[in-house]
Order: C-alpha cells, then structure tokens, then sequence
C-alpha cells in the first residue's frame, strides 16, 4: 500500500506545530511521501500533471491541513479546481481514483466540545468534511475515516506526541 | 438595506446561468446592490483585502455567489474567506465587521436537485453548504436562506429567466 500525504498549510515550516510534526512524522515511514504543497507552489500555479502523476502512484491519497474557516486552506481547493479534471480524476474516461483510498487528515483550533450540536459551532467535524467526502464518492475513491486533531491551539507535548504515533498507525493501516 | 454580491466564477465568459444572475443583479439600483466580479478583479490572485473589508463595512447583506465547485466555491472565494476574515476585524477581539449582518450563499449546482438527497451523495445542498453557515455564525451574522439553481448547465432560457428574477427578488427582499 503506497500512500501519498498532500499536506496544504501556507506556513508549514513557520507557525506551524501540529501540521509540521504530522508531516515530519509521516515522512518517516516507509511506503510514505509527503508533499509540501505550499513550497512546492509558492505562486499558486499547481503543476497538475505532476500531481495527476504522484496520485497515479499511489493506492491511498491522504489530505492533510489545518481547518480554515470549516474548510481548507485555499490552495487544497485550487488543487481539487484544477487536478480533477474531467477525464482523469470522473466523466465516462475519468478513473484515476477508482479502487483508490481518500482521506483528510485535518486539526482544529477548538476542541471537540465544539463541534457538537450543542456546541459553539453547532457541526460535528463530519458535517464540516461533507464536501470532501462528497468529492470522494464523485471520484469513486473509498473514503476512510477522518483522522482529526481537535485543540491544536496550545496542544501540549505531551498530546501531540501522542496525535504523532496515532497518525503514523493511521497511516500504516 | 444595501447589498455587496460578490460573484466568483474563474470564467465569466464561459458561464451561461452565473452571468445571467450576476446581470440580473446589475439591473438593479446601484445605490441598493454593488456587484463586484471578484475573479475579474483579482486576476493575479492577489485580493485587495482593505478594499474588501471596506466595501463589507458598506453593507448590511452580503452575497457570496458561484458556481458549485466539488461541493464547495472555487478557490478564489476561499482564498477570500482566508485573507479577508481577519482575526480581529471579523473575529476574535475587536472583530466584529460581519456582527449583526446577513450573509446569503447564491449558488449554481450542474446536477438535479435530487442528486442532493441523503440516500444519493449522501449530502444535502444545505450539508454541502455547511461550512459557509459555520462562518456566518462564527462572524456573529445572520444566515439567510441559500438561493440555489440546480441543473445549471440545462436550463431552459425561459428557466434561466426565471431563475435571474427570483434572484433579484431575493437580492432585494427583507
């Protein structure tokens, strides 16, 4: 199993903590490649024959960001606008996710109490992730449970360590 | 009332229903509804967020219109959300811009309405939608009722017509 980690935070090797150790700690581990997607695409101009080329070679395509504003950073969105093309990614000649495995790997500031119905956003995090889990069933990918991490925003070492061996497991599963 | 539409489609030229909507929405009085074609205005990327944000103080209502793109905008709305929502003008301390306005999602959907069910994708338009309802009410504004065309890509020029009218009505309602 060959897995492609596309990670999307415009300031992975600056203010990020939890992206940083997740990415850092995927590219550990065999069978494992990561992608820096903002340093590879400073200026926004995705090359989209080397990305349709990376998820070629691989079995499960991983998205891993920070939540921003209940989605992505912009860029996942660009990515998604212009490497899913019609005739690659769906259409009657579009397979490039079929048998494949998609997954997001996402962290939110606030902890898990608020994304509850009774919480301060109202949403659970499956509801939040709605769209990309629409975008795999269009695609005919296999959509794996989300690994999330709630409460990054002064997440201690000791929990985030821990959210590094759980998402090493995850992606060795 | 007045009202800022923001319209987001990457290639105005080439869309038929958004276009229709966007001109609808021209034809209105200019002193109620302001139209600004985002991608026409940002055609490097780049967002003039002080403008923005000042525009957005202008307004009681404001109009995020696109197409529907893998079940959310196209990137430029979202690239929007990430610079123009700054912490401390639309939350966090101070941040209070969008408190108390309304936000309404105007959105074009190339499938029938009833490929949005439960059963289908396993998503409603207003599951689909959720994210942007999250922001509204993170920014502490009111969500308005979503006005949505499906099977954009269809329609009838009668239906289109007809779909541009409500719009306008809906642009100018409350």
């Amino acid at each position: 199993m060959k897995t492609l980690v596309l990670v999307f935070h415009p300031s992975l090797n600056g203010q990020s903590n939890v992206n940083k150790a997740l990415a850092n700690a995927a590219g550990e581990l065999e069978n494992v490649t990561v992608r820096d997607e903002y340093a590879l695409y400073p200026d926004g101009r995705i090359d989209v024959k080397a990305e349709q080329a990376a998820v070629d070679a691989a079995d499960r395509v991983v998205f891993q960001f920070p939540l921003y504003w209940f989605s992505s950073p912009a860029l996942l969105k660009q990515w998604e606008d212009d490497v899913l093309e019609h005739g690659w990614a769906y259409g009657s000649d579009g397979h490039a996710f079929e048998g494949k495995e998609f997954a997001v790997a996402v962290s939110t500031g606030s902890p898990e109490s608020k994304y509850q119905p009774e919480g301060d956003n109202k949403f659970t995090i499956d509801q939040v992730l709605v769209p990309f889990q629409g975008t795999a069933n269009h695609i005919n990918a296999t959509w794996v449970k989300p690994f999330v991490t709630f409460g990054s925003f002064g997440i201690s070492d000791e929990a985030l360590a821990e959210q590094v061996r759980a998402y090493k497991a995850f992606l060795a599963e | 009332m007045k009202t800022l539409v923001l319209v987001f489609h990457p290639d105005m030229a080439k869309s038929r229903a958004n276009a229709a909507l966007m001109a609808a929405a021209r034809k209105l009085p200019s002193d109620a509804v302001t139209v600004r074609d985002e991608y026409a205005l940002c055609p490097d990327g780049t967002i003039d967020v002080a403008a923005e944000q000042r525009l957005i103080e202008q307004h009681d209502r404001i109009v995020l219109q696109f197409p529907l793109y893998w079940y959310s905008s196209p990137a430029l709305l979202k690239q929007w959300e990430d610079e123009v929502l700054a912490y401390g003008w639309a939350y966090g301390p101070g941040g209070e811009a969008l408190k108390g306005k309304e936000i309404m999602v105007a959105t074009t959907a190339g499938g029938p309405a009833s490929e949005y069910q439960t059963e289908d994708n396993g998503a409603t338009i207003g599951e689909v939608l959720s994210p942007y309802r999250m922001m509204a009410r993170y920014t502490r504004a009111a969500w308005l009722e979503p006005f949505v065309v499906f099977r954009s890509m269809e329609l009838t020029d009668a239906e289109l017509a007809t779909s541009a009218a409500r719009y306008a009505d809906a642009l100018l309602a409350g």
